[in-house]
């Protein structure tokens, strides 16, 4: 019995314990807290609350919408982030090297689409001819259609032609007015000069008509 | 401070602030978001990708778009872009120096107040409250619509981690802004009014929101939270009828039903209703005994028990707790071990989705729930080990980006060098081909013709435009004519004569009527000549600067490649060296926490021992006293 009564004191609760961050969205600092409830004696309140109000404080100041990327330490931090610049910038250097290598301004040529509203109809693909070979067959996926949608343009082609006259035709596949398959094609005779040549195709609403239109332009 | 959402809405958080901020688009209705007028097809091909949530296609092609000067309408877009997706992938530090090089340029007023917006969410993560505050002072103006209740939401989040709880209250009261932000915005203002002694309406806005009817999982979350927060809040407060009420609210099965159930104990037991109390937290030691409520709650069950003075279940719960602890404890020695052998990273990657992309979009899935792994979540939730996860998860990334590279450029020296040999194969028979065709010879030729033709314009020369069977006709005539001159003058001779001026009549008669149409085609055919020369004279100049050029280009290619393979070859060791660094910082950061959950336990399980000992003194006390 006493030596149960010395144990009992000699293992009487710390004052001091700490809690850790676990799982959930409350997070409890690591602060020290009056004894817990547990055992005997009946809990005492003033512990048990002061506990609480770890727990409400550690509730109320929450992480904030972004991440602090100031938390890791900074030396690596650091690091990772001009790495990850360099990085960056080598892989557009190397984009624009293979670009030019694999795409020579004299013969460049780059087909572009992109969508205007898009009320009248419902894109689904398209296709690109030059000079009466198809060059490019595009299924477009619902996160590409949103993309286009929101003012996204996409380079459905790129490839080389020799300069002078070429013939382009474009064919549009999807749903029309009343759910119809809907397919139309547009085409552009368009002279090769010695500088890249960049063409988009426009698929645009016409309000008078309550129809599609399909637009194809060249830019300078 | 205030609320606000945790990591599992961070990334779409990002996206719609990215969206919404950068392009002006209408804040909560992404769907009905006008398409941009694209000026620059190669902004708009920056854009494809960046909807797509495909940030480092998208960042690259910004970069060499603005590099290649193919963006002129679109500078400050494209700039303003750049800065966020590089903000998206951790890079505050290149992002503000995309922000500060935009407000030194004079830029208008709409790009200029994004920029300071950005800047001061910058300064806001880093906790540079002071500058935070300062960057939203710079905001002047006009503001893009969707700008204004985020940038108040920001000011609030500024006031709130700066202590003015009144201001920031001030600020959220009425705050408007997209649907679903609204109900964070209450949170933060219920905070700000609790924080503030406003502990009544403080009280109010979260009952509001502890009311929220929603499907969604993250709404749902938090109106768990403000309940569980009105609950703690009243629990401290002693009034546990009420505190009882709020957590009642809270879901069986979410992210705070642990604690709730916990609370929920606690406010029966502190209405002295033991038996009550028993129940949620019987429920609760049912669960994983990961969870620090669940841990609690091994221990306030036998405390229960002993309240109702039923020491024998007491006893049985306290050893049941000592086992539970224990066990616990050797698990987590398990998983250090782990940890230490460098398991953990390899668990927490391998079980990543395949995402091709670093930064915001990518998330570890949950790891498979073995002894070792099933505390990898737990150290999922501490943002800072999240963010060594994501920078380890970002040097991996690089690494497989520069592996592709360093194939693809060995491609590239190898196109470049059958083009050179092709090249050098076919220039000994393209300058042969040149020096057979004399260039002056040519024009001289062409020139003389063309003086031909106009001499006979002048003198009206039809015979000049004569055709070939003409001139044959005409050549034969005057043989003829020449022959019937040696003959003597007869009758038949005379006839003939006759015949043969009869002929040259009809050959100048056809040569006259036929001469306007043969001089057009003529002059056609001169102009079709010099088309055809100055063709010729284009590629014989494009010949000869290929030939100068050419070599150049090679060697320039050749150079170009070998650098950018020597930053590839520079770059790979030090990303090596940076993701070992990383990797030991993850590791010493799990080691760290899973120590202090031991450290926890072994509190938990001497609080254990020492009421048993409390309950076997008490048992023998009473033996004794027994006569």
């Amino acid at each position: 019995m006493s030596i149960l009564r010395s144990l009992a004191r000699r293992f009487s609760p710390s004052p001091l314990r700490e809690r850790v961050r676990y799982g959930t969205a409350i997070s409890f600092r690591a602060k020290p807290y009056a004894p817990s409830p547990w055992p005997s004696p009946p809990v005492g309140a003033r512990g048990f609350y002061s506990l609480l109000s770890w727990v409400i404080i550690s509730l109320l100041l929450q992480l904030p919408v972004f991440a602090h990327a100031a938390d890791a330490p900074a030396a690596i931090d650091g690091q990772v982030q001009s790495l990850k610049s360099e990085v960056l910038n080598l892989n557009r250097d190397l984009f624009v090297l293979e670009e030019e290598l694999l795409y020579p301004s004299s013969t460049q040529v780059a087909v572009f689409l992109s969508l205007d509203v898009g009320t009248f109809f419902k894109f689904d693909s398209a296709q690109v001819k030059i000079d009466d070979k198809v060059v490019a067959n595009y299924l477009y996926t619902a996160r590409e259609l949103e993309a286009l949608r929101r003012g996204g343009v996409h380079r459905i082609y790129m490839g080389n032609l020799n300069s002078g006259k070429h013939e382009l035709v474009a064919l549009f596949t999807g749903q029309g007015p009343n759910q119809r398959d809907y397919r139309r094609g547009a085409t552009l005779n368009f002279d090769k000069s010695v500088g890249p040549k960049y063409i988009e195709l426009k698929i645009v609403d016409k309000e008078g008509k309550q129809q599609p239109d399909f637009q194809i332009r060249e830019w300078e | 401070m205030g609320i606000v959402r945790r990591n599992t809405r961070r990334r779409a958080d990002c996206l719609l602030f990215l969206a919404l901020t950068l392009l002006g688009g209408t804040a909560g209705a992404a769907d009905r978001t006008p398409p941009r007028q694209v000026l620059d097809l190669h902004y708009g091909e920056v854009l494809f990708y960046f909807y797509q949530g495909d940030y480092f296609d998208a960042i690259t092609r910004a970069l060499s778009a603005e590099q290649q000067q193919q963006v002129p309408h679109h500078l400050q877009d494209t700039a303003l872009l750049t800065g966020g997706m590089e903000l998206s992938y951790g890079m505050d530090r290149a992002a503000q120096q995309v922000f500060d090089k935009l407000l030194d340029a004079k830029v208008d007023e709409p790009v200029r107040n994004r920029a300071w917006f950005y800047l001061a969410k910058l300064d806001y993560q880093r906790d540079n409250l002071a500058q935070a505050q300062e960057a939203l002072a710079h905001i002047a103006g006009k503001l893009p619509e969707s700008l204004v209740p985020q940038q108040s939401l920001l000011r609030a989040q500024v006031l709130m981690a700066q202590g003015h709880y009144d201001q920031a209250a001030a600020l959220l009261d009425g705050w408007q802004g997209p649907a679903d932000w609204q109900a964070y915005a209450r949170f933060n203002l219920g905070v700000a009014l609790l924080r503030s002694g406003k502990t009544v309406q403080g009280e109010q806005q979260l009952d509001t929101v502890g009311q929220l009817t929603d499907d969604s999982e993250e709404l749902l979350a938090l109106r768990d939270k403000a309940n569980l927060a009105l609950g703690y809040t009243l629990l401290q407060n002693k009034d546990a009828v009420r505190a009882h009420n709020y957590l009642e609210r809270v879901r069986l099965q979410g992210p705070f039903s642990n604690q709730a159930l916990l609370a929920f104990g606690w406010a029966a037991s502190a209405q002295d209703q033991q038996q009550q109390a028993l129940v949620p937290w019987q429920e609760l030691i049912g669960r994983n005994v990961i969870d620090s409520a669940v841990q609690e709650g091994l221990l306030a069950v036998p405390y229960a028990y002993a309240q109702l003075q039923d020491y024998p279940s007491a006893a049985q719960h306290y050893q049941q707790a000592i086992g539970a602890y224990e066990t616990e404890m050797r698990n987590l020695d398990s998983a250090i071990a782990a940890i230490r052998q460098g398991k953990l990273l390899d668990a927490m990657l391998d079980t990543a989705p395949g995402s091709a992309d670093m930064g915001w979009s990518w998330r570890a899935a949950p790891p498979p729930q073995t002894v070792e792994t099933q505390y990898l979540w737990q150290l999922l939730a501490g943002h800072e080990f999240q963010t060594a996860l994501k920078n380890y998860r970002d040097l991996l990334f690089l690494q497989n980006n520069l592996t592709h590279w360093s194939s693809s450029i060995a491609a590239f020296e190898d196109m470049l060098h059958s083009r050179e040999a092709r090249y050098q194969q076919q220039l000994p028979r393209a300058r042969e081909r040149m020096q057979s065709i004399d260039l002056k010879a040519l024009s001289a030729q062409r020139d003389a013709l063309a003086a031909r033709l106009s001499d006979s314009e002048r003198k009206r020369d039809t015979a000049a435009l004569a055709t070939t069977q003409e001139n044959d006709w005409q050549a034969r005539m005057t043989r003829i004519a020449g022959n019937l001159d040696h003959l003597d003058s007869t009758p038949d001779t005379a006839a003939l004569r006759e015949r043969l001026r009869i002929l040259q009549g009809v050959q100048i008669w056809r040569q006259n009527a036929d001469y306007s149409a043969r001089l057009w085609q003529t002059r056609q055919s001169l102009r079709e000549l010099d088309a055809a020369s100055a063709r010729l004279q284009e590629r014989w100049t494009a010949l000869e600067a290929a030939q100068q050029q050419a070599p150049r280009g090679f060697a320039g290619y050749g150079q170009r490649i070998t650098a950018l393979r020597a930053r590839i070859s520079a770059l790979q060791p030090r990303i090596v060296a940076v993701s070992t660094m990383q990797a030991q910082q993850l590791q010493a950061l799990a080691i760290t926490a899973l120590e202090g959950n031991k450290k926890h336990l072994a509190a938990y399980r001497v609080q254990a021992q020492l009421a048993l000992a409390q309950l076997y003194d008490r048992a023998s006390t009473a033996k004794e006293a027994k006569p």
